[in-house]
């Protein structure tokens, strides 16, 4: 049964980025009606002993992954305030992408 | 990589221990980066010994790329790292509708659709 005050068009949006972020995403993710905000720890796949070695420069080998569901009409919002907050569009910052979601209840 | 060619979220599950090497797999079909993740598997029939739950040790490699390279990663994987071999990799890939990334060039008028 679909519950009242939920959506009918959700988006599972996903965030890649360094851990520094996670309490600033999370919080932006909140105002901006993100649910069911959920945080995980990863790390890159760069391997940093050979960029270490090379340039003297590292970018952040932990990274947090941040899920939420959100309204499809709030998707394109978020991801604007991705790119104009935390400057998801220059490198070294994060990654984000939405999946469709079917079924909610 | 055309604005146009539609992305796929491609997630790996490997045992532990193989995600590096399932990086390179991925690395060397072209793919720009991916996240690893620490998991745990839970099969249908969990194996206990004196009471205590042993389950297996996972990781999630996690990476966004074209369907087409998608595609060539999970031939390579499963050629080379596949089930039966001792990564035991499972993929799957799930369609991506909106992103924002650094190394693929997005409209300057908003995020990627």
């Amino acid at each position: 049964m679909m519950h009242d005050d939920v959506s009918s068009c959700l988006e599972f949006l996903t965030i890649i980025a360094g851990r520094k972020l996670k309490d600033s995403l999370v919080e932006s993710l909140s105002s901006e009606g993100g649910r069911l905000i959920t945080v995980m720890y990863g790390k890159g796949s760069v391997r940093s002993d050979y960029l270490r070695d090379m340039f003297g420069l590292v970018p952040e080998e932990n990274k947090v992954m941040i899920t939420c569901l959100l309204p499809c009409k709030k998707a394109d919002a978020v991801m604007g305030m991705l790119v104009s907050k935390f400057h998801f569009d220059k490198p070294n910052t994060g990654i984000a992408f939405t999946v469709p979601i079917n079924i909610t209840f | 990589m055309t604005e146009s060619s539609p992305k796929k979220a491609l997630y790996i599950i490997v045992n532990v221990g193989f995600a590096d090497e399932v990086a390179e797999i991925m690395r060397k079909e072209g793919s720009g980066g991916a996240t690893i993740l620490n998991a745990r598997g839970s099969g249908p029939m969990p194996k206990s010994i004196l009471g205590i739950t042993i389950d297996t040790e996972k990781e999630i490699i996690l990476s966004v790329v074209d369907e087409e390279m998608s595609e060539k990663i999970i031939h390579a994987v499963r050629q080379k790292a596949g089930l039966g071999t001792p990564c035991n990799s499972i993929c799957f890939t799930m369609p991506v509708d909106k992103f924002v990334m650094t190394h693929v060039s997005a409209p300057p008028d908003g995020p990627t659709k």
